[in-house]
């Protein structure tokens, strides 16, 4: 999901959490953005159009039993209502992972649930609001920083019901920035994510939901640019309805809101549809 | 046994719901609310203390979330209010101290003696932005001194 300006690829990884062997995904995301929160703690209300259009492509790879590795490939394009209107579309911010499966399910435990833990690395693709060239801000497409991160998901099915919890940390890696609008060191610091889910299986279909808790260090300028900046803070609610169609592919449309839950803080806040399809490979 | 588990789990689920997905509160903004009337300038708002200086802001277009701004910027002598040139080079740069991020560079001209027109006053989103009216050396573009006017779209 997307958090404050120019989102966070870290919530939710291209992670394997059932027995398959491989899961490629490609998900296309409509997002608007509704409303903006300030450091005072006012929300505005979006007058005009701002709009992106995600289509993502994720895959990843059981190896050696119990560890993955994954990649996350998204493509963006940003329109935005400015005396007519300007758009831009290119690559975000790319990530990878691996994964080690820590707590199996092999013997179907009553309460313990399989445990993944994760590393993840995100690579600056996506330009950043600092870079942005073409005057609107539509041309960032990502955070632009080099990162990495640690976590962990939890999932646990007691059928029909299924619960999981992805808790992850990450670093954003300073850099310097240097055009024609600012030369200053751009320190992004470290940040966090939450993401509890539920959903509730008949027959083919299963209805979900999940919130996912973002937060955001504050970045600060040291240049021609000289602030502190101030933290960010967001949480998107989700409501997921899917289909199994066989035993190795998933479809999935859902509809996530930022203006729901928590405080949310120093943020622009979307609501968005995000349409799925999942295929599976078994071992 | 069986009963006893779909208890915990669904007391477990309240308790998360109970303890970390309490709803958010928006308090927004009066929509005709202007924003932009605050920062009215009134006549020798400002001053740069170096070159013993006031100016005035004067709005050509008021920028707003989707609108491309401008301003002239008139600076002369306290006491005479007779127009009067800069010893310094005049920059301005717009900038969003919760964000870190700036907007794009402004062009500025000079129309005549102690009188810049700057264009392209644009702010790329919604929120509490500073426009900095600096003085700077020439070229190294080092500031001197600027004043930080208010700004919110």
């Amino acid at each position: 999901m997307a958090a404050a300006c120019c989102g966070s690829g870290f919530t939710v990884p291209s992670i394997i959490t059932t027995d398959d062997k491989a899961q490629a995904t490609f998900s296309y995301q409509y997002a608007k953005a509704y409303a903006d929160v300030f450091t005072n703690g006012n929300w505005q209300k979006r007058r005009t159009d701002d709009i992106t259009q995600t289509w993502k492509l994720e895959a990843a790879h059981i190896f050696k039993d119990r560890w993955q590795g994954g990649i996350s490939l998204p493509y963006q394009q940003r329109k935005r209502e400015m005396s007519g209107e300007v758009q831009s579309q290119g690559l975000a911010d790319i990530s990878l992972q691996m994964g080690y499966e820590y707590w199996t399910d092999w013997t179907y435990h009553a309460y313990r649930p399989k445990g993944i833990g994760y590393l993840s690395f995100q690579l600056p693709t996506g330009r950043s609001i600092y870079e942005s060239e073409d005057g609107s801000g539509v041309d960032a497409r990502g955070r632009g920083f080099w990162g990495i991160g640690v976590g962990s998901i939890l999932t646990k099915n007691w059928n029909p019901w299924d619960v999981s919890l992805n808790l992850e940390i990450h670093h954003s890696f300073s850099k310097h920035v240097h055009n024609r609008n600012v030369d200053a060191k751009i320190k992004p610091g470290q940040g966090a994510g939450l993401t509890l889910g539920g959903g509730y299986s008949w027959q083919y279909w299963r209805l979900g939901g999940l919130i996912a808790w973002v937060y955001e260090d504050a970045i600060g300028a040291d240049g021609t640019i000289s602030t502190q900046g101030n933290l960010q803070r967001v949480a998107t609610g989700s409501l997921v309805v899917s289909y199994l169609f066989n035993n190795n592919s998933t479809a999935a449309l859902s509809y996530n809101d930022q203006t729901i839950f928590g405080s949310p803080y120093n943020t622009t806040l979307n609501k968005s549809i995000l349409l799925f399809y999942q295929m599976r490979w078994e071992r | 046994m069986h009963h006893c588990q779909k208890k915990i789990k669904i007391f477990l689920s309240f308790l998360c719901i109970l303890g970390l997905a309490h709803c958010a509160k928006p308090n927004y903004v009066d929509e005709n609310l202007n924003f932009l009337s605050e920062n009215k300038l009134s006549s020798c708002s400002f001053y740069f203390k170096v070159e013993n200086i006031c100016f005035d802001v004067e709005w050509g277009v008021r920028p707003g979330e989707a609108e491309v701004g401008d301003f002239e910027i008139v600076f002369y002598a306290p006491e005479t209010l007779a127009p009067t040139e800069l010893s310094h080079d005049l920059s301005v740069k717009l900038r969003m101290p919760s964000m870190s991020h700036p907007s794009p560079h402004v062009k500025i001209q000079k129309l005549s003696e102690g009188r810049y027109h700057v264009e392209r006053v644009f702010f790329n989103m919604p929120g509490d932005w500073e426009i900095q009216i600096r003085l700077v050396t020439p070229n190294s573009e080092a500031s001197i001194e600027e004043v930080i006017i208010p700004y919110h779209i």
